[in-house]
């Protein structure tokens, strides 16, 4: 099967699918052959799960026959983050204590997505436990570093790396991340491709890692941003084995394009610097939406201690979600050096101090959400550069201030980040768009009109 | 958690003391904005958003260091090398930097937390409620 057909879009090949055009066992077959053979090179999977991967083709291919189509998902193969429970197969939280670790059920997404007749190809590669005792390499996985298809020598950054490299790789059509801060967003940017992160809530964590049981987000990496929309569509909803999501209010309107103009606030604080080669192809971005109906302004974001108190609260929760690794003393085998101590060190914040950063956090929920009575959207560069080499020591040579990522995953804010151009290193750059919470819609109809006038999206990584 | 890979620039950048704090909690602490146009920064006198008057409540971070390092050490020295040791000691001292800028924000009475109880019989209750 040719490489064309496995870039399409999800919306692309569900309509050949649909159509009978295009088989989803073979579909299925092209993109299992792909992964075995660059799959390892990137080490972007866990696990791959062939014979799963053919039942559920199989099944898919006789139900379309029959003439029993589920819908857009239906014979769609996918890859999922390896820290969401598959019966049968392994969950490692990307981490050696868990190496041999399975679950006699599935996650709730999983479960969805089946039911919708997507197809599961594999388990895609993981930072150690999503990053939530700390690290300092890009090695921090018992997959290894995970390498950037645009430039193998580069990481996919974290801690949806397998997530990220497997959709910009065309291993699979869209794969399934998680971000507590900046674990769709960084890596999407990093690869060249549109990740969707959902309100806090929207996505039953049932079934997934818990790292902070208050910001833990289950989301897409995807080609489009109406790929990410098809998807979230299937995905979200309450479920009453998690008290924290919700029900679908405002999700029917993420492919329906607005009447309305578009409002968006340019932010001119998200970053302290960036560089001109990546701030050329964020300004090119924000110039075409504009010339496309969009209405910009600055903005700027409240200032106030907000990423201490994402920090605090992650670091807390992360200090209790692995408190079992931690007491053990097993964190000893962990990959990376900080990750071995990192935990003990978050388990001496004081009480105090977290319940003080859940109440900041209240005071800016009302901040942003007064933001977002002037903005459909706020919008800012994905990251201030493009992918870093895997060898980088992060504590020592590399550093920069997020406020939007604090101030956006502390209050559970949907966000999506897609590519808008390259540096000067021929790497991916990303914009991102973050709304209002619940308002996926928005972020959606942001990166559709650009995605709509503009072919970033389609651009391919070389992959031998 | 992704960590934070860029440079920081204009004299702002993270030591590697602040930093170690930052990858231990999978973020990166305050002190970085400090005299940036980044949207976070340590409180000043007159700051709206900090209370300038509760600087002085805020604790010495010596003894609080001090304090946290031996409460790990008496639960967990065994386990750590000298090296670990100097690193924890590092990574505490840093997050109670990060902490003085949590606790210079002025909070009231009724600023309650973001995550509120709520009574109810059990989590399949709640659906119906």
């Amino acid at each position: 099967m040719s490489e064309d057909i496995l870039y399409l879009s999800v919306s692309e090949l569900a309509a050949r699918i649909k159509a009978r055009k295009l088989s989803p066992l073979e579909l299925t077959q092209a993109y299992l052959e792909r992964s075995r053979r660059l799959g390892s090179s990137l080490n972007a999977y866990a696990t791959i799960t062939s014979d799963l991967a053919i039942d559920e083709a199989k099944q898919a291919e006789a139900e379309i026959r029959a003439g029993k189509y589920r819908g857009p998902l239906h014979g769609i193969p996918y890859a999922a983050k390896d820290l969401l429970a598959v019966k049968g197969y392994p969950t490692t939280w990307g981490a050696r204590p868990y190496i041999g670790q399975k679950f006699d059920y599935d996650a709730t997404v999983i479960k969805k997505l089946r039911q919708a007749g997507a197809i599961l190809i594999g388990k895609a590669a993981m930072i150690e436990l999503a990053g939530g005792l700390g690290y300092r390499f890009a090695s921090a996985s018992a997959s290894g570093p995970a390498k950037n298809p645009w430039n193998t020598n580069c990481w996919t950054c974290g801690s949806s790396s397998g997530s990220a490299a497997i959709t910009s790789a065309a291993l699979a059509a869209f794969t399934i991340g998680t971000e507590t801060w900046g674990s769709i967003i960084c890596p999407s940017a990093y690869c060249g491709v549109t990740g969707l992160r959902p309100t806090y809530g929207r996505v039953s964590r049932h079934g997934g890692m818990a790292l902070a049981f208050s910001m833990d987000k289950i989301g897409v990496i995807g080609r489009t941003a109406e790929d990410c929309a098809i998807v979230l569509d299937r995905i979200s909803g309450h479920d009453p084995l998690d008290p924290s999501s919700v029900s679908n209010p405002g999700l029917a309107g993420t492919s329906i394009p607005s009447a309305k103009p578009l409002r968006i606030g340019w932010l001119g604080n998200a970053w302290k610097d960036v560089p001109s080669d990546i701030a050329s192809a964020t300004n090119r971005a924000i110039d075409l939406l504009k010339a496309h109906g969009a209405r910009v302004e600055e903005a700027a974001l409240p200032e106030g201690p907000w990423e201490a108190a994402a920090n605090t609260v992650i670091s807390v929760e992360a200090a209790a979600a692995f408190e079992n690794l931690i007491e053990s003393g097993r964190v000893a085998e962990l990959s990376d050096p900080l990750g071995r101590i990192g935990g003990y060190v978050n388990q001496q914040i004081p009480a105090s101090d977290y319940t003080r950063a859940l109440r900041i956090r209240s005071v800016l929920r009302e901040r942003m959400d007064k933001l977002f009575d002037r903005f459909d959207v706020i919008a800012a560069a994905s990251q201030p550069n493009s992918a870093t080499t895997l060898d980088v020591n992060l504590e020592t040579e590399l550093a920069f201030a997020d406020p939007l990522g604090g101030i956006g995953n502390l209050c559970g804010l949907p966000a999506i980040s897609i590519p808008c151009g390259f540096d000067n290193r021929k790497l991916p750059v990303g914009i991102q768009f973050v709304a209002r919470a619940l308002n996926e819609d928005k972020v959606v109809a942001a990166a559709r009109l650009f995605q709509q006038h503009s072919d970033w999206h389609r651009k391919r990584p070389t992959v031998t | 958690m992704r960590n934070k890979t860029s440079k920081d620039l204009d004299g702002a950048r993270l030591s590697r003391r602040e930093f170690s704090r930052v990858l231990a909690t999978g973020a990166v602490t305050t002190a970085l904005a400090r005299g940036g146009n980044a949207a976070e920064h340590e409180p000043e006198p007159g700051d709206s958003g900090y209370h300038s008057s509760y600087q002085g409540n805020t604790p010495d971070p010596s003894p609080e260091a001090e304090s946290q390092y031996k409460l790990l050490i008496s639960k967990y020295g065994a386990r750590l090398s000298d090296e670990q040791k100097a690193d924890v000691k590092r990574l505490i001292d840093q997050g109670l930097k990060s902490a003085v800028t949590l606790r210079s924000f002025q909070l009231d009475n009724a600023d309650e937390p973001a995550n509120v109880f709520r009574a109810r019989l059990t989590t399949i209750d709640a659906q119906h409620q």
